[in-house]
């Protein structure tokens, strides 16, 4: 039995380390969230109550400031596809989500996960509103065009706290 | 040049295809986690190394044995189990080709999708993993050239010996068909009728040309992705004469240890279903994207197709589906080229070792739990947000408001996984496929190298091979997905 000694004794040395390594990298529960930069065109909507020191990243985001609610982001839909706003919006869990949607023509919008639909009528522009109190990636998309295909204009992502 | 190239990722977000079946909520690993992973997989590497070092030589054995004495599996028999969940099998297949054909086309509404991509696909395979190979017992074409078979002896023997330069060949290309279907083709219920429809002859010709014995054994590639998954489980299934079955337990993993794979292109099939998980992962990443339509389009393909966009748009996307198409078919290939580099290192500790060739058979099972893993993690939170609806479905198959069961409103309801449990999950599954890899390696190769100090020295760089992959699964789960507007 003796030789088994060491083994054990690596492996509990090993689950040490990689219990401490664990505690240290993981970032402190309180700590505002830092998700992964904005790829692409990806735009970095500012959330309902933004941290003022967070710069907007790219042009998209000053443009969604400047209309008329500064706040609230708003997406612009033409001809079924999403032709401003932003692609992503980017939340933490618990955080009251506000989206302005308006459309060139009526259609019906449809949030996953959250299964929150919106009709638009033409030129009204209408409010989502909801708490994220789920965590994950969830697309928003425009339902019955083309015959019952499913038109995708962006997602919302709510990181756990 | 920045807006023409965000429009072409534009155009394409507006025509592309459905890709898998199923609602993924999940976000990306964050990084800090996906570092700690890549940190244990290297820690507990090593550790496997020292525990190995420190321990007496042992000889391996399944420890093999049999339950069929045992009084469940007597009365499962007695109620003649595998026969009637047999006929249930075939039922189940026939009825995921009728609602397809004439049910519901939202692939939500209709049962077949969800049996088939989800229960079958996802959880059937992680069910053999567990409790052995219950495939090869309920396989529902394997029944019905079996029934064939009974009053046919010669379409049960076969027309034609089975040419052995085929191996396992004809299985590997229909398993890539197989995820080429799942990830590239637009899926709906009536396609997957058809393409089971065809499966079905295709299954019941080749039974009765080389004999259901070698074709279910070499050419149906569900029969032979089953087998390899659950060699790692601890419960073996066997024929038990008189339609009944046996069941036989034994140390999980240390059957796959002992089993030397039979043919270089069982190994490429394994290879493939680690680089499919991969690419299936890869291909919805933002970097994926940005790969062909912003770099490839600024190096080189403006050249091709021309510098207006809206010119190039059409052929770009014609080309982007072969694209995509040749690195899935060729994503096995870079895992054996890495697998094999890193094996010729290994050689390098041992004097008088055998061929290439041969260690790369000997040691191909021990790849099969990071093969594992690489599936489970990625498409586990399925099984919550859409393997339940089969409650519902099995009630209302056609999407035809009927209610047969009386569950067709049961769990209704959007299941969303809460995010960083399905992170830590994700990793914690990774890192316990690594363990058990790099654990199933040292065995193999105190079996196959006599030396012993030779035979653990041979494992540093199959440690790091390990590390790779690894790491390589963990850092597709972290990648960050395209936003579905740029595609």
């Amino acid at each position: 039995m003796g030789g088994h000694m060491p083994g054990t004794l690596v492996a509990v040395l090993g689950a040490i380390v990689l219990g401490v390594l664990f505690l240290v990298m993981r970032p402190d529960p309180g700590e505002p969230y830092h998700p992964p930069p904005p790829v692409g065109e990806t735009v970095t909507a500012t959330p309902p109550v933004p941290d003022s020191a967070d710069p907007p990243a790219t042009g998209e985001t000053t443009r969604v400031a400047k209309s008329a609610e500064p706040l609230i982001p708003l997406v612009r839909i033409a001809g079924h596809q999403r032709v401003d706003g932003p692609a992503v919006l980017r939340v933490r869990e618990g955080d009251r989500v506000r989206l302005r949607f308006i459309a060139d023509a009526p259609v019906e919008l449809h949030l996953h996960g959250y299964d929150r639909v919106l009709r638009l009528a033409a030129d009204t522009e209408q409010l989502l509103e909801f708490d994220a109190n789920r965590t994950g990636r969830f697309e928003f998309e425009l339902h019955g065009h083309h015959g019952g295909g499913h038109a995708s204009l962006g997602v919302i992502e709510v990181y756990p706290r | 040049m920045r807006f023409a190239l965000s429009l072409l990722l534009l155009l394409y977000a507006s025509g592309s295809p459905a890709h898998s079946f199923g609602q993924v909520y999940n976000l990306p690993v964050p990084f800090w986690l996906y570092a700690w992973g890549a940190a244990a997989a290297l820690v507990v590497s090593f550790v496997i190394l020292a525990i190995f070092l420190a321990s007496p030589a042992r000889a391996t054995t399944t420890g093999e044995h049999d339950l069929s004495h045992c009084r469940l599996v007597k009365v499962l028999n007695a109620m003649h189990l595998t026969r009637v969940l047999r006929v249930f099998s075939v039922a189940l297949l026939g009825l995921c080709i009728v609602t397809g054909w004439w049910g519901d086309r939202n692939p939500y509404g209709n049962f077949n999708m969800t049996f088939f991509w989800i229960v079958f696909a996802l959880g059937f395979a992680w069910f053999c993993v567990l409790f052995g190979n219950f495939y090869a017992q309920l396989n529902p074409w394997r029944a019905v050239a079996g029934w064939i078979g009974m009053t046919w002896t010669r379409y049960r023997e076969g027309f034609v010996g089975y040419p052995q330069w085929l191996a396992y060949w004809p299985a590997l290309f229909l398993y890539m068909g197989f995820i080429w279907i799942e990830l590239l083709a637009n899926n709906t219920p009536r396609s997957l009728a058809e393409a089971l429809l065809a499966y079905s002859l295709l299954n019941l010709l080749g039974a009765g040309l080389f004999g259901a014995r070698d074709w279910f054994r070499y050419c149906e590639f569900f029969s032979v992705l089953f087998r390899l998954l659950s060699s790692l489980s601890p419960l073996r299934v066997s024929d038990g004469g008189g339609g009944g079955f046996r069941l036989h337990a034994r140390r999980p993993l240390h059957a796959a240890v002992e089993s030397r794979f039979e043919h270089f292109s069982l190994l490429l099939f394994l290879l493939f279903l680690l680089s499919s998980t991969a690419f299936d992962g890869l291909h919805e990443a933002a970097a994926w994207y940005r790969l062909y339509w912003v770099d490839a389009y600024r190096c080189c393909l403006q050249h091709v197709f021309g510098s207006h966009p809206l010119k190039a748009y059409a052929n770009m996307r014609e080309t982007y589906a072969y694209w995509q198409t040749a690195w899935l078919l060729v994503s096995p290939l870079l895992y054996l080229l890495t697998y094999l580099v890193f094996l010729l290192a290994s050689r390098c500790f041992v004097t008088n070792a055998p061929g290439l060739r041969q260690l790369a058979l000997h040691f191909a099972p021990s790849l099969l739990p990071i093969a594992v893993v690489y599936h489970v993690s990625h498409y586990f939170t399925l099984i919550e947000t859409q393997g339940i609806k089969i409650i519902s479905l099995a009630s209302d198959p056609f999407g035809w408001d009927w209610n047969l069961f009386g569950t067709a409103n049961w769990l209704q309801r959007n299941f969303v996984p809460d995010a960083a449990f399905v992170w830590h999950a994700q990793v914690g599954l990774i890192i316990a496929g690594h363990v058990l890899s790099v654990w199933m390696a040292h065995l193999i190769a105190l079996r196959v190298i006599p030396d012993r100090r030779q035979a653990l020295l041979s494992q540093v760089p199959m440690l790091l091979l390990m590390v790779c992959f690894t790491v390589a699964g963990l850092w597709i789960l972290s990648l960050p997905n395209m936003a579905p507007v740029e595609r």
